[in-house]
């Protein structure tokens, strides 16, 4: 037994299986092993026996007859008791087994119904109180959910609204302003007035914030403005 | 409130050329179904640089400003139009942004400013320290007085 055990323990007397790496014996990172023979640190099998013990004949085993008998003796009395011992823990189990089953039938029949009976009474009231509970806060949340609606809907009202009369301003400015709009019609009065008068758009500011529009505008001219009013170009009138 | 602005540098000639070149330039912006706000005059003035374009290099030019609608669209190949007319030296179009929209916070006491109390300055200085003073993070705590990681890893 202890030398099969060390060929067992033994990494190199065991065949893994289901794994590559390199053999370890742990329970851990052997999912299965299997004992095999040849696999062990001695001559191969299919060597076959050396020629020094190729005529050698083993000893027969010389059990005495005497011996023989008393050991059968013996195993059959091991055997017999065993079945005996067996048979009585079946008995004792079957008892234990019995007295459980009557440890658990502690009500009869109309009892138990009772019980029942009272249990779904309980569960029904508690099932009506949580039903009101349940009831109100629907209510409460619908009602939360039809005033935030209602909210959203004025304000979308109100942006729609804005919004419209946005449109509506800047449609009408450019209405007016379609007026002086320069289309084929009159390109070429545009283009005379146009080459008729140069616009300068440059300026210059003094430290008190005066804004003197024209490149070369002295602050002396009339043309110095506060730098908060709009900027206009300066416009200066050419001959034709 | 225009959509485009087209910034046109046309080559110096005579006015009844300029007023043909005008046309041209005006009619294909009427081709694509839009119009025009408003011409401006912005005279003969010196370029910034000698610039090449047709008819040799140029030193002077007619500037115009031409403030007009179109589709979007159309804004490429108009684009390319221009930049094939011969006597057009520079040109390019340009979104306006509407100035209302547009807000502008700094007054002129902030820029009269001296430099160092200025914020933009201020923020410039910062940036800059924190580029100077970065140093990399050390691997291990400097109070062991150690110039290397004493434990082994």
């Amino acid at each position: 037994m202890a030398s099969l055990l060390r060929t067992s323990l033994n990494p190199r007397n065991v065949l893994r299986l289901g794994s590559n790496i390199e053999p370890q014996f742990s329970p851990a990172t052997t999912p299965w092993t299997q004992t095999v023979r040849w696999r062990r640190d001695r001559k191969p099998m299919w060597l076959g026996p050396s020629k020094s013990k190729r005529y050698w004949v083993p000893p027969r085993p010389n059990q005495p007859l005497e011996e023989k008998v008393e050991l059968r003796r013996l195993f059959t009395r091991y055997k017999t008791e065993v079945s005996a011992l067996h048979d009585l823990i079946k008995e004792n189990m079957k008892e234990v087994q019995e007295k459980q089953k009557q440890a658990l039938q502690f009500q009869s029949k109309e009892e138990e119904e009772a019980e029942w009976v009272e249990c779904m009474a309980i569960n029904d009231d508690w099932n009506a109180e949580s039903a009101a509970l349940r009831e109100q806060r629907i209510a409460r949340e619908l009602e939360a959910v039809e005033e935030r609606a209602l909210q959203l809907k004025l304000a979308r009202d109100e942006e729609k609204r804005k919004l419209a009369a946005e449109l509506n301003a800047k449609v009408r400015a450019e209405k007016e302003r379609s007026k002086t709009y320069i289309t084929p019609e009159n390109i070429d009065e545009a283009i005379e007035q146009a080459l008729n008068t140069v616009v300068d758009f440059n300026y210059s500011i003094d430290l008190r914030g005066n804004k003197y529009i024209g490149k070369r505008t002295k602050p002396e001219s009339q043309n110095a403005k506060r730098i908060s009013d709009s900027h206009e170009p300066i416009k200066r009138e050419i001959a034709a | 409130m225009p959509s485009y602005e087209l910034a046109l540098l046309l080559r110096v000639m005579p006015r009844e050329e300029i007023v043909s070149s005008l046309k041209r330039v005006s009619s294909q912006i009427f081709n694509t179904g839009g119009f025009i706000r408003k011409i401006q005059n912005i005279g003969q003035q010196p370029t910034p640089y000698k610039m090449s374009a047709e008819y040799g290099p140029h030193r002077e030019a007619n500037y115009f400003v031409v403030e007009f609608e179109v589709a979007p669209h159309h804004l490429l190949p108009l684009k390319r139009i221009y930049e094939r007319d011969v006597d057009i030296i520079r040109s390019n179009i340009f979104k306006v942004k509407d100035p209302a929209e547009e807000s502008h916070s700094c007054t002129l006491d902030d820029e009269l400013k001296p430099p160092a109390y200025r914020k933009e300055v201020q923020d410039m200085i910062a940036a800059s320290l924190k580029v100077k003073n970065w140093k990399p993070k050390s691997a291990w705590l400097p109070n062991t007085g150690l110039h290397y990681y004493p434990f082994q890893r």
